[in-house]
This record gives structure tokens, sequence and C-alpha cells, in this order.
């Protein structure tokens, strides 16, 4: 309230604070990051606090101790590097394969008319379908293996970049496409 | 003393771009909104023609059907002898939007690319670019972004864009119409200048008399669409003596034609 009331009385351009919420005063003052680590480590407190004073076994609701505890046994036993590797890969290939498939759904929809209704279709039929209700099916189609999840990444990004790739397309600044046709360039 | 179309028919024998009986139209909802009605003109090399009109007279619809972005409902447009037209480097166009640019390459490089892009190789594409931004006056600009450009200097690349292509025509849709009037004045002379120096044969369009007595060899002034053409006005070195009985005349020829039918004439409303 001070601060704000200083500004009005010092200058006669509108202050940047104008519009937004109070500057938040004290604890405004900080750094972010100061902020954010405290505000961090005041809710890993809250959870600790909990976890040892309300007795729940370690298997129910693990403290941050117990859990920073595994996490470093399993980085010295190999164990979580080699998960980690595996989970890598798979992500690799399910993101080349659905960018792959995004792309020529976007190039055949930016090209004709009927890859574009095309893919307006799929995407506002399957997009809002989340990728965790289509891991059921992946599993009793392709088995409990890698290619389910492949699948299933796949289906869960192809969506989103089709669309982000074709809007960017379609929102290309319609003077530079113009000054592009002036030179002869097609496509 | 021959006029310009005598002198430059001697030349040529035929007129560089030709415009008959074209209707030009925009296809809205499944009915035609007709901009140009009927319009009729020559143009031939060396020259420059303005098309002048009030706004939405299709003056710009023209163009753009001259540029090839637009195919006529009726009528022909032929350009050096030919009537199929697609857009192409021969007719270079130069926009009324100050984002006509590529945001992400520099001053020089805008200017190269169209060079590139029809065939230069990347050493002949730089230096004529080098020498068309020397024309335009920005030496001291060539590796700037277009967002450190002011208005007028992102209009002046267009321009040195459009000419590096040595167009057999140039296509000037309005370029001047978002700058503030003293940059308009200062670039509508340095045009004149490097018109003058390239010979290059320029259609442009504009609303303002101002600008079509200060910039054309002849004026096509367009009534309100769906649009015809009023009148072909010869204004070549009516703009020379600001004071001379020929440049109120011509002003007041062109104020007459751009007004509405009925409208009485009010010296202030035109540039």
């Amino acid at each position: 309230m001070q601060s704000l009331s200083r500004e009005r009385t010092e200058s006669t351009a509108l202050p940047d604070t104008i519009g937004k919420k109070s500057g938040g005063g004290y604890w405004g003052r900080f750094p972010t990051v100061a902020r954010y680590a405290v505000l961090v480590l005041a809710l890993l407190g809250a959870w600790q606090l909990y976890v040892s004073l309300s007795g729940t076994q370690a298997l129910i609701l693990p403290g941050p101790v117990d859990v920073a505890k595994a996490f470093v046994e399993g980085w010295a036993d190999g164990r979580l590097a080699s998960a980690t590797l595996v989970t890598l890969k798979t992500l690799c290939i399910g993101m080349v394969i659905g960018m792959a498939v995004a792309l020529i759904l976007t190039a055949f929809a930016t090209w004709t008319k009927v890859g574009e209704d095309l893919l307006s279709l799929l995407t506002s039929m399957l997009n809002p379908v989340p990728a965790i209700a289509i891991l059921p099916l992946a599993i009793l189609w392709f088995g409990l293996n890698p290619t389910a999840l492949i699948f299933v990444i796949v289906y869960s990004i192809t969506w989103p970049i089709a669309i982000n790739v074709s809007t960017g397309f379609e929102t290309v600044n319609p003077t530079l496409v113009m000054v592009g046709r002036n030179l002869g360039l097609g496509g | 003393m021959l006029d310009t179309r005598e002198k430059q028919g001697l030349r040529w024998g035929y007129p560089l771009l030709s415009v008959e009986n074209v209707k030009l139209g925009y296809r809205v909802n499944g009915h035609t909104n007709v901009a140009v009605g009927n319009a009729s003109f020559q143009v031939w090399p060396g020259e420059k023609v303005m098309l002048l009109g009030p706004s939405g007279c299709g003056k710009s619809t023209l163009l753009k059907a001259v540029a090839g972005f637009l195919e006529p409902e009726d009528g022909v447009i032929s350009f050096a002898g030919r009537q199929d037209l697609r857009p192409g480097p021969d007719r270079a166009v130069v926009f009324q939007e100050f984002d006509q640019l590529f945001p992400w390459r520099t001053v020089l490089e805008n200017v190269a690319y169209p060079l590139r892009a029809t065939g230069r190789s990347r050493d002949e594409a730089s230096e004529k670019a080098r020498r068309f931004v020397e024309l335009t006056g920005l030496s001291h600009a060539v590796d700037r972004y277009p967002h450190q450009l002011s208005g007028g200097m992102k209009q002046r690349v267009a321009i040195a864009r459009a000419l590096a292509l040595e167009p057999r025509m140039l296509l000037m849709d309005e370029p001047f119409g978002s700058l503030d009037a003293q940059t308009r004045a200062r670039l509508q002379k340095e045009l004149n200048e490097v018109t003058r120096r390239t010979e290059v044969t320029v259609l442009f369009v504009t609303h303002s008399i101002q600008e079509a007595l200060v910039l054309g060899d002849r004026v096509v002034v367009l009534g309100h669409a769906p649009s015809e053409v009023r009148e072909v006005l010869e204004v070549t070195g009516a703009a020379g003596d600001l004071d001379s009985k020929r440049f109120a005349w011509t002003r007041r020829q062109l104020c007459n034609l751009l007004a509405e039918d009925g409208e009485e004439v009010d010296d202030a409303v035109f540039e």
C-alpha cells in the first residue's frame, strides 16, 4: 500500500505495477529463486512432519527422507540407470514415429482439401481421448511389451503435433506467402 | 513533342501491359462481389502509370490481377504478349504492409534471397543485392534485421528487393500508405530518382492525388466499385513546378474525377 502511493506522487507516468496484483509486499521483495526454495522446503517439511507424526507405513506413503535414500541407492547399484535408459529408448522411438505420422498427415492436410477434412475429423475425435484410455487396448492388441507402450506414446503425441504444425502453416503471414509466390515459388 | 506512349511505341510496337475490359470480383459465400466492373488501359515500357481511385474501388485488386494472384472474371490481361499470367519475378511486387520482409533475415539477405530463389549464384546475388541496397540509400544498415528498421527503411528494402530482380514491371500497392507525410515525400523523391536511373516500368496504386502527380507519367482514374476507368490523364512534369497553372489544373481535374457523383468538391478533402 505504502509503495503504491509513493509511486503515484513521485511520477506522472503510470507505474509498472498498475493492473497487476499488489507487488507482493514483504514476500515479493526476495529474489524468485529464494522464494521458490523456501516454499519447496516448507512443503517437504510438512510432508515429512505428517509421515513422522502420523506413523503411516512406508509402503503407503514414504517421507521425503526415505525417498531420497532410495534414490541414492537406486543410482548406486545401477537399477535406476538401466530403467531410465529403457524408458528413454521407448520414448525416442515413440517420438520419432509420432512425429513422422503427424508430419505426413499435416502435409496431406496442407496440400489437399480431403487431407484437411480428414485431419480435422481425426483430431477432433481422437485428441480428446486421453492416451491412458488407449493403454488397455494397446495391451490387448500388442501384448505386455514395449510395442504397446510405443503405440500409446505415438497416439498421445501425434494429434497435438498435427494440430500445431497445421495451425503454423495456416497462420503464416499471407503477405510473405504472396512474396514467395511473386518470386515464382510454389507449394 | 511526342508523349511517352508514342516515344516508347516507336521502340516496342506494342504495350508492355494491356488490360482489356477486365472484370474482377471476389467470391464470398456463393455470390461474387464485383470490385472492378470494366477496366481497360495500357502501360508502355519505361513509363510510370498510376492507378488512382477512392478506397475500395478495386485498384489493389487490379494490381493483384496483373501480378497474377487473381484471375479476371472477364476480359483479358496481357503482359509482354503473354496472356496466361501466374505470379512471377518479371512483375515484382512491393506491398503496402511493413511485414513483407522476412523477419529472420538481414537487410542484405532479404534483398539477395529473391535473386537466389530465381537461380543466381550466391556471389552474384550478394553483389547485386549490395548494389541495390546502396541505390536505395541503406548501405549503413545492411546487417540489420527488419525489426531494427523504421517504416520508411523497411519499404526501401522492399523496393530494393523488387528492383534487384530487374523486373520488366514494378508493381507497387500503396507502399507509402502507412508512412508519415515527411517520410512519404522523401521516399517519393527517392523513388523518382531510382526509377529514372533504372528505367523500370512502374504500375503504382494510390488514393492520393499528390502522389499520383509527383510519381506518375500517366494517371488512370478509377471510379467507385464496380469500377470503370473514368479517364486517363497525362501528367508528366505537372508536379515539377508546384505553382504552375498546369499543376493546379491537373489537380482540379483529378479532384473532380475522384469526387462522388453530385458531391461538391472540397479542396481540403483530397491531398
